[in-house]
């Protein structure tokens, strides 16, 4: 009888370690792109489109991110740029886009949070050192720079900082896009 | 069916899953790069080539040296997609090439894992910048490469570590290739693509 007691529990723990490492290496779901012009919150400018969607759900958080990210005062919010020009060329730069305001970083955790912002007021994956499968799914799905073709995109997240003791307030993003032909940059801003 | 046949049979099934978890992992394929008649130079400045991520905390702390890797992978993945390629040590020193190649680190992540025969994953982050002789920016984009290796024991750590920085930065450097060549942009500054 305690043979039999002693190798469940050997068997157990067997599985157990299986299934730890299989849970470590979590999957990550994609998160759902659209089309630009289909997001209520988007802002054409000439031929750009660029559109905001902020992830606040916590159990959306929990899909995509597999932790919920606003109470660690960190909001991520999905961003689609369109060019929907037939001829003209623009290039987006990721570390261009930042805050119109100062962050808002109030709260439990504030000082770590406040730690990792970048120049533009966004959270700064590379100031996070963590080597955790949670900080590698948000440094691939963060929004990276990109050459904007005529009628292609690009998406991805931005990861605004927020407080954890209370509401936030009003975001303002500011999207610097330069049209590679002029050389001339459009500010796109949104709220939300 | 006895305990011990109920665990061995518990244990295949955990196995399996695993093992389908990881095929369905396979990255999308890359379009083939092709050649540009263009003459470029690529700029990998001794900074770029110290550069060095760090990733864990004060007691766990693991050095990925990926700039060292990237200036060794980088110049031979790049030099069959240009008529010619210079490695250059400054943008400055780019002399008449046609296109300027500038390659940064966005990012570096790497996971870690509780066991020594655990995978683990290591991806490399690139953001090129191609600019023309007068220096202005004509494209930009992002490349991720990726590897996927055991975090080893105490003994193999070491050498997995170098192999893991080694495959995904060759990873990145195949990958950048492709997407530099197929650069509609590029593309059009290129006269006429060579075959």
């Amino acid at each position: 009888m305690s043979r039999i007691k002693s190798m469940t529990v050997v068997c157990t723990l067997a599985v157990l370690f299986v299934v730890q490492s299989g849970y470590a290496s979590h999957h990550f779901p994609e998160y759902p792109v659209r089309p630009a012009g289909g997001y209520t919150n988007k802002v054409t400018n000439a031929s750009l489109i660029v559109a905001v969607e902020p992830v606040e759900d916590p159990q959306q958080q929990k899909t995509y991110f597999n932790s919920h990210l606003s109470s660690e005062g960190i909001l991520p919010v999905f961003m689609v740029i369109q060019n929907t020009s037939a001829t003209d060329t623009y290039l987006f730069d990721s570390s261009a886009v930042g805050l119109g305001d100062a962050p808002d970083v109030t709260g439990k955790g504030a000082r770590k949070t406040a730690s990792r912002l970048g120049s533009g007021g966004l959270v700064d994956l590379t100031l996070v050192t963590d080597a955790s499968d949670v900080r590698e799914n948000l440094m691939k799905k963060q929004v990276r720079s990109k050459t904007l073709s005529p009628g292609s995109s690009v998406h991805g997240f931005v990861y605004v900082p927020v407080p954890t003791d209370a509401a936030r307030k009003k975001v303002h993003l500011q999207v610097p896009l330069t049209n590679s032909q002029s050389g001339e940059t459009e500010v796109v801003n949104l709220s939300f | 069916m006895s305990n011990v046949l109920r665990c061995l049979f518990l244990l295949a099934v955990c196995c399996s899953l695993l093992t389908l978890s990881v095929m369905a992992q396979d990255p999308t394929p890359m379009p083939a790069p092709q050649k540009l008649s263009l003459t470029a130079a690529l700029v990998l400045t001794p900074e770029f080539c110290a550069t060095v991520n760090k990733k864990g905390g004060w007691a766990n702390e693991e050095k990925f040296p990926v700039g060292k890797a990237a200036c060794n992978e980088l110049e031979p993945a790049l030099k069959g997609i240009f008529t010619t390629l210079t490695r250059v040590e400054d943008s400055s020193k780019a002399g008449d090439a046609q296109v300027v190649l500038e390659p940064k680190f966005a990012d570096v992540g790497a996971t870690q894992k509780a066991f020594a025969f655990s995978k683990r994953e290591l991806v490399v982050v690139m953001e090129w910048t191609v600019r023309d002789q007068s220096g202005k920016a004509i494209w930009i984009d992002t490349v991720q490469g990726s590897a996927k290796r055991h975090i080893g024991n105490a003994f193999t750590h070491g050498s997995n570590l170098k192999h893991i920085v080694q495959e995904s930065v060759q990873d990145m450097a195949e990958q950048s290739a492709a997407r530099i060549s197929n650069a509609p942009e590029l593309l059009k500054l290129s006269t006429a693509p060579v075959k």
